[in-house]
């Protein structure tokens, strides 16, 4: 007979409220449905039927497009990561706040970005995040004249490291530079909050294989775009699992042909299987689309196989922002006259 | 058609109006020279304005990335990831071709993508950048077949000007110079043998 150690009450209620919420997501013939719809308005009407109802009825019809669809997509994104910070116990809270930090983070190089190209963006242009979670002030970092007020105001935040990073910015001039950091920073705070976790393991390894995946296919972009190598260094992630500095170097700075050994030679080297031509041609954006689909489908895996652990609470949080990307892609491609196959495509499924 | 200018028949008159002649048909020469290299380097560049087509089919397709990038990436994304790309630098100067001014641009810095983080995103940029130059290219052609042609007809109109109208007119002017000056000197001849033989018909 098989012995299961005993869990925490907050652990149980915590896995079982996620099983309860995974409900809400879009089933994959909710998908196909609105991937076949004609128009856009065709996508609202199904909108309005499910958990998106309450916001895009919210829209004044006259508004109602990719983009304010969009900015509900996210604004629910946050809602259902906030939920769990929400319902967590102090035990589990720390790790679940900081996993959804990658939302802030998402907002920290969005506003980096357009600050680099002199421009303004506003507000409705970020993720909505709840004041209470977040210490970064967004809207003196829109508000900032410059890009250098702007990191100047992450000073008092968890992301200050990004500002010993200004010299190499106007160095390159660059914001690759800064997106590299916030992620290490993001990264290693996660990591550090694993180690508290009960069933860490299994934590570990769903955060640390999307991590070293996000390395890696971060590693081929820079590859495509002939940097210098102290500017390639500075732009990845510094923290590895199954991978190490080395391997993301070489991945980094070997000719494409070579990649595709290098990347079977690793722990990853499933993701990659059958990727030969688009890894040996360096068609990022391909490669990109094929290990986030996998991820996809290998959170859906553990969501299956490990339903009782605590895992199946990322995987859920996972699944929420591939929901958002997915429902991103269907609206905007709606809008813009995409074909169905087209959107088939670049939807994960 | 040709208009007879009334003018005095005089010699000092048919000279000036044959020196005009040459200097008109010198000047209708060159016209036509001018002429020619015009649309010799209309012709140039009308071949340059045929890649037109090519490059919209390149256009759309760099804009079929561009709606992939959209889509996956969403507009607030991708509006930010755009920002990362360095801006074009441009600098309009003109210069002459037989006397007509036309406009050259010149790119002093490329647009630098290399800032773009996500791959998709890249993808669309690296298609349309090498775009823009092209786009660049046809519209700085376009603008000048559209100056040199304007120049063009004015000068055919000129040139057909003086072919039909100034020239055959001058020309009949001074015909019509050359045959008055004729009978007045057949009349000057008739008049003096009649008054030579009347003085001589006196003394006999």
């Amino acid at each position: 007979m098989k012995i299961f150690p005993l869990r925490s009450p907050e652990l149980i209620y915590i896995v079982t409220r996620a099983h309860g919420l995974r409900t809400h997501l879009l089933k994959p013939e909710d998908v196909s449905a609105l991937i076949k719809a004609p128009n856009l308005s065709t996508i609202v009407e199904a909108l309005l039927k499910g958990d998106y109802a309450q916001d895009v009825s919210a829209i004044p019809s006259e508004k109602i497009n990719a983009i304010s669809l969009t900015e509900v997509f996210y604004k629910k994104l946050a809602g259902r990561f906030y939920f769990i910070v929400k319902v967590t116990g102090r035990s589990l809270r720390k790790f679940f706040e900081d996993y959804a930090k990658r939302l802030e983070v998402e907002n920290i190089k969005r506003i980096l970005r357009v600050k680099h190209g002199k421009e303004t963006i506003i507000e409705e242009e970020l993720i909505p995040i709840p004041r209470e979670y977040t210490t970064v002030n967004f809207p003196a970092m829109i508000g900032a004249k410059d890009l250098d007020e702007s990191v100047g105001l992450l000073k008092a935040t968890m992301y200050a490291p990004v500002m010993d990073k200004m010299d190499l910015y106007k160095r390159y001039n660059t914001t690759l530079i800064f997106e590299g950091v916030l992620e290490s920073i993001y990264f290693k705070k996660l990591w550090k909050d694993i180690e508290e976790l009960p069933e860490k393991k299994d934590i570990k390894d769903i955060i640390g294989q999307e991590m070293d995946l996000k390395n890696i296919i971060l590693a081929l972009g820079l590859k495509a775009k002939n940097l210098p190598a102290e500017l390639i260094e500075a732009s990845l992630i510094t923290l590895y699992y199954k991978l190490n500095k080395t391997v993301i170097s070489s991945i980094a700075q070997e000719r494409p042909e070579s990649t595709f050994p290098i990347l079977m030679g690793t722990y990853y080297a499933k993701y990659f299987q059958g990727l030969r031509e688009i890894v040996e041609k360096n068609l990022t954006s391909e490669i990109e689309h094929a290990i986030s689909n996998s991820l996809f489908n290998e959170h859906l895996k553990i969501m299956r196989e490990k339903s009782l652990g605590l895992v199946f609470v990322p995987a859920y949080l996972s699944l929420c922002e591939f929901e958002a990307r997915n429902m991103t892609t269907i609206v905007t491609g709606k809008q813009l006259g995409l074909s169905e196959e087209k959107l088939r495509g670049i939807l994960f499924l | 058609m040709s208009f007879v200018v009334r003018v005095a028949a005089t010699k000092g008159v048919l000279l000036r109006l044959r020196e005009q002649l040459g200097f008109i048909q010198k000047g209708k020469e060159i016209l036509k020279m001018k002429r020619e290299q015009l649309a010799g380097e209309i012709n140039r560049l009308l071949a340059e304005v045929k890649a037109r087509g090519e490059l919209e089919k390149e256009i759309m397709e760099a804009y079929d990335h561009l709606k992939k990038a959209h889509s996956t990436l969403g507009y607030q994304n991708l509006r930010s990831m755009a920002l990362t790309v360095g801006q074009i630098d441009l600098s309009g100067l003109t210069y002459s071709v037989m006397g007509v001014v036309v406009p050259e641009l010149r790119i002093e810095k490329e647009a630098d993508i290399s800032n773009v983080a996500s791959g998709v995103a890249y993808e669309a940029a690296e298609k349309l950048s090498p775009l823009l130059e092209k786009i660049i290219r046809l519209g700085e052609s376009e603008a000048k077949i559209e100056r040199l042609v304007d120049e063009f007809m004015s000068t055919n109109r000129k040139v057909n000007a003086l072919e039909q109208i100034v020239i055959p007119s001058i020309a009949s002017t001074i015909r019509y110079i050359e045959g008055r000056l004729y009978e007045e000197m057949l009349e000057e001849f008739i008049r003096t043998k009649h008054v030579r033989e009347a003085i001589r018909r006196r003394r006999a």
